[in-house]
């Protein structure tokens, strides 16, 4: 406990005791952290765009004239059983009707010739929405194949596969930029930090060398200085969490304005303590690694 | 207490810093090396602290081969064998006292212990009411007095001085060396590597000559003579 309690001063005396080190670091490590603060914020905005997008991405089945309303329902609620299926909306005749009526309205000539038909043209329908637009295709061939499809007239997924198709794999492109890109900045990241803090202790490679001919261990000569990595990756994190903060809060406005599906300070105020997690363990951890590695080298005495 | 046999020590590509030296050094016992730079005195005193390793031979401390010692023996080993320098080698983010009692801290003495004994050491050498100063604010006599007082209160077996009146003028000369013959005194064995044939001469102790790496002359009361 007591060599805690010296190894925990020491640790503090090394990062006052060295301001404009500590401050020079501390700003290379913010930069780091930022880059991972952002990096988290930019994957919240793309899956925000990728299931945005995947959202737009819907079949509907129109069913015969001859088709009853319960035989429908049955269809839907089978359709809702699936695991695959998202959402199923059922659209009445009825309902096709005044949403076509509306969608129109400034339309005289084509409402006008609804109106002198005899019955209602439009059919019935089931609006369907799949967790992943690759699996229409299984929803579609599945609903051909069961009874129903003596009621179905026409599925306009075949119409639209090709669209469909491309906004998939335009989705699974975005990802995989995404997830390689934070591969990239992400390693970029470590190096950096390693190398700031290995710099901020290359200036002290004698004290190591004396505090070894002094007798003290490894470990009580290490710990301060891991201890000191942690104290940079903390205090950098703060003020990139309170930089995040206001940031976002400040741009909000103008985001929504360009990308009406990203909300950064509305993702960053929901996920605080996962975002507060995240930086916080990563700076700690890379501030306290690096200089655990980079002491390594000059404890051989 | 101290016994090298037949150690020597080279460095590729063809470099003999020691060859084939071999004495022993007895608890208490003051002890000069002396020869010219590159002779092999600073060599002796990094096998010593076990800085390097032997080429050839072994160094044993009370018995022991030290060049066995692993990474949880060696700081206790180390511990028993304090050191000082012509750089006089002090933590310069640390202050007078907190030098001091670092070397107490690391090897897990209690704060009574050190509270007591720091002050007592920096009384020793001359260092009290400078505790708060940092090694930048010293002089270099003041500074290698510090590493004197961090020796001391390791109250070590054996104090190696690497040329610690180097850097001094011959005011501190004196003091530094009446200080060592002063710890020498309380039981610690002193090895002194040195230049300075005015203190080599007065304290009228063992020396043993070095020349390329050999020992040429090793004498009980020896005076300072070199190739």
């Amino acid at each position: 406990m007591t060599n805690l309690i010296r190894i925990l001063k020491n640790s503090w005396k090394n990062f006052s005791r060295n301001i404009w080190l500590s401050v020079a670091t501390l700003f290379m490590m913010f930069a780091a952290l930022s880059t991972i603060g952002g990096l988290t914020l930019f994957n919240a905005s793309l899956d925000a765009f990728v299931s945005g997008l995947k959202d737009k991405v819907d079949v509907s089945v129109y069913f015969a004239q001859e088709a009853a309303e319960n035989e429908i329902l049955s269809v839907k609620s089978t359709l809702e059983n699936r695991e695959d299926i998202k959402t199923v909306r059922y659209i009445s005749e009825n309902e096709a009707y005044d949403i076509f009526t509306s969608r129109h309205a400034d339309n005289s000539v084509l409402l006008e010739s609804l109106q002198e038909l005899d019955q209602n043209p439009l059919q019935a329908s089931l609006n369907i929405r799949v967790h992943n637009p690759d699996q229409f295709e299984d929803v579609v061939i599945f609903l051909e194949n069961s009874s129903a499809s003596s009621i179905i007239d026409t599925i306009n997924f075949r119409e639209n596969q090709k669209v469909i198709e491309s906004i998939s794999m335009i989705a699974t492109n975005v990802n995989k930029a995404g997830f390689l890109f934070t591969l990239i900045l992400a390693g970029l990241v470590i190096f950096v930090t390693f190398n700031t803090i290995r710099l901020a202790i290359y200036t002290s490679r004698d004290e190591v060398h004396i505090m070894k001919l002094v007798g003290a261990s490894n470990w009580f000569a290490r710990a301060p200085f891991v201890i000191t990595g942690a104290i940079y990756g903390f205090l950098s994190g703060l003020v990139v969490i309170l930089f995040t903060f206001l940031g976002t809060w400040l741009l909000h406005s103008q985001v929504s304005l360009i990308f009406a599906d990203i909300n950064f300070y509305g993702y960053f105020i929901q996920n605080f303590w996962s975002f507060t997690f995240i930086i916080l363990f990563s700076g700690i951890g890379m501030g306290a690694v690096s200089s655990y590695l980079a002491v390594r080298r000059y404890l051989k005495v | 207490m101290l016994i090298f046999q037949e150690v020597t020590r080279s460095y590729p590509p063809d470099t003999t810093a020691l060859d084939n030296a071999s004495f022993e050094i007895k608890a208490g016992e003051f002890v000069s090396l002396v020869g010219r730079s590159g002779a092999g005195k600073s060599t002796i005193l990094r096998l010593l602290l076990r800085e390097e390793q032997p080429s050839a031979g072994k160094v044993f401390f009370q018995g022991i081969d030290i060049g066995t010692f692993n990474n949880k023996e060696l700081p206790l080993y180390r511990r028993k064998v304090a050191s000082i320098f012509q750089d006089y080698k002090l933590l310069s983010s640390k202050n007078v006292f907190e030098n001091v009692a670092f070397a107490m801290e690391a090897a897990g003495r209690t704060n009574k212990e050190i509270f007591e004994d720091v002050p007592a050491a920096l009384d020793v050498v001359g260092l009290s009411g400078k505790e708060a100063r940092f090694p930048h604010e010293l002089s270099g006599g003041e500074k290698q007095r510090v590493a004197i007082a961090r020796a001391l209160v390791q109250r070590p077996e054996i104090l190696a001085a690497d040329e610690p009146t180097g850097n001094l003028d011959p005011v501190y000369t004196w003091d530094i060396a009446n200080l060592l013959l002063k710890i020498n005194g309380l039981g610690t064995a002193v090895i002194l590597a040195t230049h300075d044939e005015m203190v080599i001469n007065a304290i009228k102790r063992r020396v043993i000559a070095l020349h390329d790496g050999k020992i040429i002359s090793d004498q009980q009361k020896g005076t300072y003579k070199i190739k």
